[in-house]
């Protein structure tokens, strides 16, 4: 039972994590707190049931297809509209990410209704046994394909000049503006990539919970607290923070009832804020002065 | 030259709404002689509850379409036509009581058809209530919803506490009995009290109930709920959740291997997504109905189940649901009352219903003073190769049940 409580925990954490990293590092880049992430999840999801449930391919294969579409997707909105209110004040880009995420769940539900889809793989009841624990193996796989994922994404930001534009963006916007970076191009660069995913988030997630419309916001949620957890803008926070969640969450769920998940999540999210305000992983120049 | 054009474009503009005001009003009159019964509505047509909320729309829907193809509502020698103003109200109950309250004030409405859900209800009958507008709430069953003293709201479903019965009941019956239940739900008014009416029902059918749990109703993970029905080892689960919720605990329960004898949900296993999100994996898995298209009661609108099951299918092109099949009762409900009483208003329709005694396709109806069927039952169903089939009570049941589940360990 405890085992296969932390194997719950592990597993669902890694795609939470994932779902993560894009919202902290353009909170951490932009001080935007982008309310539109869960609606670019639910796209990565919706976009997995078009092309794997109806056309028949393997999910696994449809991640690129859907970080590439929602990349576009991310950096558009970047660039048309968010760069426009990042000038003015911080405040309407909450109300300017609400209104994406609304028009973006009603779209959805114009064109796909509210029922509930669901991607079902080949090998959805397979499961790897363990002593009597199982290791579910959509889940395990979705989990590995997360940590790889955000493992690419790190590389990205360490080895190549445009990854290094946005960790120095994070850093100081002006200075980095001083260097010869220009910040509109690099915020499009991390809306997109944040965009891209969750949308990569969004087509692992399919495999497990039912597809609709409004699953995006069961995930903001947890992504807002898991955030704040890693540390704003870290990477690794978001990871490391993913997995401690998702931890919580099933530990919480077997010794006190499945009731108190969010709340047990959510005390720890107001101790972190109390006794580690940087977060887990948080540097205090992330997000400084923003 | 520019302004001349201008003009003669607006008045050629005039001239043809001129020209369609005079073709309306030649066919006014014939509009004017029926006056318009407004009944107002607030369901959930988007968020959690949208699906159920959308088939319950479609059944008030399909009520006001028949009554309207057969000339109307008759009233104390008056014709109405029927409408129904309807709103979202986002599955919440916050605004489902507003525009309640908006329905009654600015709409003017007469009557009120219920929303989808017993919380919502809950809300929204304090309002309806304080204005004394009488309302159907075919799909709101929470027993704490007609032990308020409350006069003017009326259901022709079987209360909640109730909804796990025919289960029980067709479990009880199986051989050799399957001893150890779990029952399991998101934490919601509705499933609450069907969840502890089920429990009460199985300790005294001889069962026992080896795990009664609940999850928060927007739960995203529910692993841990399938873990821990995995460690109790029942024989049968019974999920008293709503589409969303509970398709996730099913597949969680798939993928940890929990592979009960019998697994049945307080709802309707008819409902589309079940089948096709589950695929294979939704065979033998039953489902509680209010209402089932092998039920043979006579219906002074549809005739019969299989008359509605037919006008149903020509509006919509797919096979109705009890949510859509209650929402058209209650219709029916309403018009029996109404015709009864001869009148339009909430207090004398609603002496007319406590008073009546009569039957629907949906079943017979009886109202006590608290608003309930006293003659309101259910059926059980199960997936057969892909389609639910009627199972219980045997009266109307159109298959043998299969039992246990293949695989079941």
């Amino acid at each position: 039972m405890i085992l296969q409580t932390i194997i719950n925990g592990l597993l669902i954490g890694g795609i939470y994590g994932l779902a993560t990293i894009g919202f902290s590092m353009v909170w951490g880049v932009m001080g935007i707190i982008n309310l539109a992430h869960g609606a670019y999840i639910m796209l990565g999801a919706y976009i997995a049931y078009v092309v794997s449930a109806r056309l028949g391919i393997e999910p696994f294969l449809v991640v690129p297809l859907a970080m590439a579409l929602l990349f576009v997707l991310g950096y558009l909105i970047q660039a048309w509209m968010l760069n426009r209110v990042l000038k003015t004040s911080l405040l309407l880009s909450l109300a300017l990410t609400f209104g994406i995420n609304l028009i973006l769940v009603d779209l959805m539900v114009i064109g796909f209704t509210s029922d509930f889809q669901a991607v079902t793989t080949r090998y959805a009841a397979a499961a790897l046994e363990w002593g009597d624990a199982f290791v579910p193996a959509a889940r395990l796989g979705a989990c590995l394909f997360a940590l790889v994922l955000a493992w690419i994404f790190h590389e990205y930001l360490a080895r190549t000049r445009s990854g290094q534009a946005i960790l120095a963006a994070a850093l100081d916007r002006e200075v980095s503006r001083l260097m010869g970076i220009n910040p509109s191009r690099v915020y499009a660069l991390t809306a997109g990539a944040g965009a891209a995913l969750a949308g990569a988030a969004g087509v692992l997630s399919s495999m497990i919970f039912p597809v609709s419309p409004h699953m995006g916001n069961s995930f903001l949620g947890a992504v807002f607290v898991i955030t704040v957890l890693g540390g704003i803008g870290s990477l690794g926070g978001a990871i490391l923070a993913g997995f401690v969640y998702g931890l919580i969450q099933s530990f919480a769920s077997a010794w006190l009832g499945v009731n108190y998940q969010e709340v047990v999540a959510f005390t720890v999210f107001l101790l972190i804020l109390i006794f580690r305000p940087q977060g887990l992983l948080g540097k205090k120049y992330f997000g400084e002065g923003q | 030259m520019h302004t001349i054009q201008k003009t003669s474009r607006r008045a050629a503009l005039w001239a043809m709404a001129g020209v369609f005001a005079a073709a309306a009003g030649a066919c006014a009159p014939a509009v004017a002689a029926q006056e318009v019964l407004k009944i107002g509505a607030a369901v959930s047509l988007t968020g959690p509850f949208s699906r159920e909320g959308q088939l319950l729309r479609d059944g008030y829907d399909l009520w006001k379409d028949k009554v309207n193809e057969a000339g109307g509502l008759k009233v104390g020698g008056k014709t109405y036509r029927v409408e129904v103003v309807y709103y979202d109200d986002e599955s919440k109950a916050q605004t489902s009581a507003r525009l309640t309250e908006r329905l009654i004030t600015e709409d003017k409405v007469s009557f009120l058809f219920g929303p989808y859900s017993s919380g919502i209800a809950t809300a929204t009958a304090s309002i309806s209530e304080r204005y004394r507008i009488l309302t159907l709430a075919p799909m709101a069953t929470a027993n704490s919803l007609y032990a308020r003293g409350y006069r003017y709201i009326f259901t022709p479903s079987p209360l909640a506490d109730t909804g796990l019965n025919p289960l029980l009941a067709l479990a009880a019956g199986f051989d050799p009995m399957p001893k150890k239940v779990a029952i399991v739900g998101p934490d919601d008014l509705f499933p609450n009290v069907t969840s502890d009416g089920g429990r009460k029902f199985a300790e005294s059918h001889g069962f026992t109930v080896v795990y009664q749990g609940k999850y928060p109703k927007a739960a995203s993970d529910l692993s841990a709920v399938a873990t821990q029905i995995r460690a109790a080892g029942p024989d049968v689960v019974l999920a008293t959740g709503y589409a969303q919720d509970t398709l996730l605990l099913l597949k969680s329960m798939r993928e940890l291997r929990v592979s009960p004898k019998m697994i049945g949900l307080a709802m309707s296993i008819g409902v589309e997504d079940f089948v096709k999100a589950l695929g294979q994996g939704a065979e033998g898995m039953m489902g509680v109905d209010y209402w089932v298209p092998t039920l043979k009661y006579p219906d002074p609108l549809f005739g019969n189940s299989a008359g509605f099951a037919k006008a149903f299918e020509a509006k919509y092109k797919k096979p109705p649901t009890y949510h859509a099949a209650s929402g058209a009762a209650a219709g029916v409900v309403l018009q029996l009352a109404i015709e009864k009483a001869g009148s339009l208003d909430s207090t004398a329709v609603r002496d007319a219903l406590t008073s009546m005694q009569g039957e629907t396709f949906y079943g017979p109806v009886k109202f006590d003073q608290n608003g309930v069927n006293a003659l309101a039952s259910a059926s059980a169903s199960q997936l057969l190769d892909g389609s639910p089939k009627v199972v219980y009570p045997e009266a109307v049941r159109e298959a043998q049940p299969v039992f246990p589940l293949p695989g079941a360990r």
